[in-house]
């Protein structure tokens, strides 16, 4: 039995098919790069005492480390932020420190994350050139926060977003409220999303 | 409880009255309708098809530039590159853009097409949201999308929109819920709340669709019976036309069968419409698209005044047409043209030209009018034989020796008057020329003598063309003429009876005296009279007026009746005569008058009358009724088969005699009445009208063309 076929529907299926696949492996790659958390800082117990940042003492000190430049840590500040408003107490410290290389200081010291730190005004703004204190904290990706209690023990380290660069409900801006409004002690681990804030090599070193 | 129109209303839309309402169940207008909505929903999909692929095009510059403008660069340290959004919107866009724009352009208003333009539509809706991080602002892409897949009018293309949106928000909504939501741990139902609003937009797209769906169809439908009327209208026309061209081309046939050449001109001048090949042939040209003046070569018409003149109908076509040439020489042809107006309706179109080719019969006249010329002098000659014998003596005295010029030229002279007289114009010019030839190179002999010489060959050269009529003695002093042959020649003529002068000429010419005429009724009466043993003295003939006897020749023979029956029943026998104190022979008289009209020919005897008792008894013996008065009574001799006699003899008694001559006398519209007294004899009178010879010819002539 000789069986016809429609070529003009066979050539549009065969189209289809590479082209779902395309479609879909790009959609798996989306994902992948949307949901892939970056390098958590291996900073295990307290505040590093190699550090030169002045922790306050008889506070909670909240610190995160953002790369100026990225994009995707410009929700990790609005969730910052977000906590800085949500706290009923004033007993938190709260400090962010920018990587700002010598070579890239002009373009950077003016980036929309500074400026927006800056007006936010209550926040300490630290620009770290040697990258000295990054590599104390071990943030090597942007975004990464720390909470520690006012006995310098660390209490949050990870991320206050759920994904790269979105804004909402995130386990770490949770837990930190909740610490911090509860005043309690204990401890939490989540990823975190943004740009790496080290070059390589300076992370290999 | 009976709810008001206007809120039952509310709930009765139109699109149910479209499912109520009637389609047409024409086999041929389904079919039609059923062609025309495919071929239009055709042209709607591909329109949709090019919409969405210029959509597609549009949609991918804006993701790669919302990619940009919200995360242009990502970082390690101090390097920089792209933003994996860019590449995302750069690769997605260009993926989601490619398909229906390849298809598009492989099979455009393709099926496949839509629905893979649908799936596209709503990825792209998926990639913004999520380049725009999941803002709910970003959500109406969804929405204004389902308006454009109703664009389709295609209810399963919005289903799989929608099922494309419920499905994308689900899985990211499952998986990825900031992408999709914005925030990271929504109700596991939000993906259903979302596909409910799109699923309320589907409700009154879907009643769009399906409404104008219904519309395409009742147009389709309109269309459908619009253009089946159309083809019932284009076959009646092809019909039509076909009958058209058969009556053309019958027209054609009748006109090219013609030997007239008819031809239409309008007011300009040109020749319109049809041209029969005869017009060609008579005119030796193709007339198409010429104009009459440049075919005619007619430079004395004024053509343009005179068409429009025509055309305005200022005055009287028939008028106007006789100042338009009747008759032209065209090409060494005779052509006649006949016009006639050309109606539509009410309105003066054009022109009718009726070319009629008449260079034979023209020729034929020319030959005939010379002969006639010849002819009519020929009848003068014999109508004035002397004038033309007298012609020959002027020659003979030109001979005369040592002739002085003075006589030379009066003799010339009157031999032209003659010739001229004599309706010989060519032999009277010889003689002018002759006269001019003295004039311009002086008299001499010698020219005297060439002179003489052309003139008597003229003559004679006449004499011997015209012998077989005309025939000369010797001494030319004699002319003959052969009647027959005159005849013949003067039914050739045919046109003489126009020629009054000549027909009295010939009249003249062959007019006698009656006792001339009547020797022969003369020996015939005395013969009779022998025969009977009866005395009769020759008949007296009273008479002033002389008569063509070949003209009444038949009507002279039926006239022995008439004397016969005079001798046999009239005249009395000697003895008896000289018994009743009459001389012993006796007397007939017959006496003939004319008037300007008719004859009257009159027979008297002095016999002894006609018997009126005989006739009266002849009549009871016939049955027959016996008229009153004695005038009535004798005239019932002239009854055909009617006799008074008693016994039928070789001379007379059969009662046929008298009726003959009657029947004769008809012919010349005349008749006979009979005038007796007792005793002393009877006068019979017959009237008859006068008949020119000429006439009596062409009588003849045309009573042959009958019978042949």
């Amino acid at each position: 039995m000789q069986i016809k076929v429609n070529k003009s529907v066979t050539t549009q299926f065969i189209f289809i098919c590479i082209w779902s696949i395309g479609i879909i492996s790009g959609l798996v790659i989306t994902y992948e790069y949307s949901l892939g958390s970056g390098e958590k800082s291996q900073l295990k117990s307290s505040w590093p005492n190699e550090s030169s940042l002045k922790f306050n003492p008889g506070k909670y000190n909240l610190v995160m480390f953002l790369h100026p430049e990225c994009t995707c840590s410009k929700a990790s500040l609005f969730h910052f932020k977000e906590i800085l408003s949500e706290i009923k107490h004033d007993n938190l410290d709260s400090k962010i420190i920018f990587t700002m290389p010598k070579e890239k200081e002009k373009e950077w010291i003016n980036s929309a994350l500074v400026k927006e730190v800056k007006e936010a005004g209550s926040i300490q703004l630290i620009f770290d050139q040697s990258s000295e204190e990054f590599k104390r904290f071990d943030a090597k990706t942007s975004g990464q926060a720390f909470l520690f209690s006012p006995s310098k023990d660390l209490l949050f380290n990870g991320g206050i977003t759920d994904s790269r660069g979105h804004i909402g409900y995130n386990q770490g801006e949770d837990f930190i409220i909740n610490t911090l409004n509860k005043r309690g002690l204990a401890s939490k681990d989540v990823d975190v999303f943004g740009c790496d804030n080290l070059n390589k090599t300076i992370v290999n070193k | 409880m009976k709810l008001p129109s206007s809120i039952k209303n509310l709930f009765y839309l139109d699109f149910f009255r479209f499912h109520k309402r009637k389609t047409n169940t024409n086999p041929e207008i389904i079919k039609i309708k059923e062609s025309k909505f495919k071929d239009e929903y055709q042209k709607l999909v591909e329109d949709c098809d090019k919409v969405f692929v210029l959509l597609m095009f549009i949609q991918w510059a804006f993701c790669i530039f919302i990619a940009y403008a919200i995360t242009p660069m990502t970082y390690i340290g101090t390097t920089e590159k792209l933003h994996f959004h860019v590449y995302m919107a750069i690769y997605f866009g260009g993926a989601l853009t490619l398909a229906p724009f390849m298809l598009y352009l492989y099979n455009p208003g393709g099926t496949l097409n839509r629905y893979v333009n649908v799936i596209c539509q709503g990825l792209f809706s998926a990639m913004i949201i999520h380049l725009t991080g999941g803002r709910i602002d970003t959500h109406f892409h969804v929405f204004g999308s389902l308006a454009f897949f109703a664009f389709y009018r295609d209810v399963k293309v919005l289903l799989v929109g929608t099922a494309v949106v419920a499905i994308d928000h689900l899985v990211r909504g499952v998986w990825f819920p900031l992408s999709v939501f914005g925030i990271a741990h929504p109700s596991q139902w939000r993906w259903l709340e979302h596909a409910a609003w799109v699923v309320f937009e589907d409700f009154f797209l879907v009643y769009a669709c399906l409404r104008s769906m219904q519309e395409m169809k009742i147009t389709a439908e309109s269309y459908a019976e619009v253009e089946f009327q159309k083809s019932i209208e284009e076959e009646k026309v092809k019909d039509r036309t076909a009958e058209l061209d058969k009556e053309k081309k019958s027209m054609e046939l009748i006109l090219n069968s013609v030997d007239q050449g008819l031809v239409a001109v309008d007011f300009e001048g040109n020749f319109v419409g049809n041209i029969s090949e005869a017009c060609k042939k008579i005119l030796q040209t193709d007339i198409s698209g010429k104009n009459i003046k440049d075919v005619l070569l007619d430079t004395k018409t004024d053509w343009e005044e005179l068409l429009g003149m025509i055309k305005e109908e200022a005055i009287p076509l028939d008028s106007l047409f006789s100042l338009l040439p009747s008759e032209l020489n065209l090409n060494q042809k005779y052509i006649t043209i006949e016009y006639g107006p050309i109606y539509e309706g009410d309105n003066l179109t054009s022109l009718l030209l009726v070319f009629s080719d008449i260079t034979e019969r023209k020729l034929f006249e020319d030959q005939k009018n010379q002969e006639i010329v010849k002819n009519q002098a020929l009848v003068k000659i014999l109508s004035a034989k002397s004038d033309f014998m007298e012609c020959f003596d002027l020659v003979e005295s030109l001979k005369v020796t040592h002739i002085k010029e003075v006589s030379v030229k009066r003799i010339l002279h009157t031999l032209k008057g003659a010739l001229a007289y004599l309706d010989l114009k060519d032999l009277s010019q010889l003689c002018h020329d002759c006269e001019s030839e003295f004039i311009e190179q002086g008299f001499s002999e010698e020219l005297l003598n060439q002179c003489i010489s052309k003139i008597e060959t003229g003559l004679n050269s006449f004499i011997e063309e015209n012998n077989k009529i005309l025939k000369i003695d010797k001494n030319r002093k004699v002319i003959e003429i052969k009647l027959e042959e005159l005849n013949e020649t003067i039914k050739d003529i045919g046109q003489v009876s126009s020629n009054y002068d000549l027909v009295a000429k010939l009249d003249n010419l062959m007019m006698t005296n009656l006792e001339d005429e009547f020797n022969w009724l003369n020996e015939a009466y005395l013969k009779t009279g022998e025969k009977l043993m009866k005395e009769l003295n020759p008949i007296q003939f009273v008479s002033d007026s002389k008569i063509i006897s070949y003209v009444y020749n038949d009507l002279f023979k039926s006239l022995l009746h008439l004397v016969k029956n005079v001798v046999d029943h009239g005249i009395e026998t000697p003895d008896i005569r000289e018994m009743i104190g009459k001389e012993a022979n006796g007397n007939l008289k017959i006496t003939m008058s004319e008037d300007e009209k008719f004859y009257n020919l009159e027979f008297k005897d002095d016999g002894n009358g006609i018997d009126l008792e005989k006739i009266k008894s002849k009549l009871t013996e016939k049955n027959l009724p016996i008229p009153e008065g004695k005038n009535d009574l004798i005239n019932m001799i002239f009854k055909d088969e009617f006799s008074t006699a008693d016994k039928v003899t070789d001379l007379s008694g059969r009662g046929v005699g008298l009726a003959a001559i009657k029947e004769e006398l008809e012919k010349f519209d005349g008749s006979i009445i009979c005038d007796s007294v007792e005793g002393e004899g009877s006068t019979f009178k017959l009237k008859f009208k006068k008949f020119s010879y000429a006439q009596k010819v062409l009588e003849e002539k045309s009573s042959e063309k009958m019978a042949s």
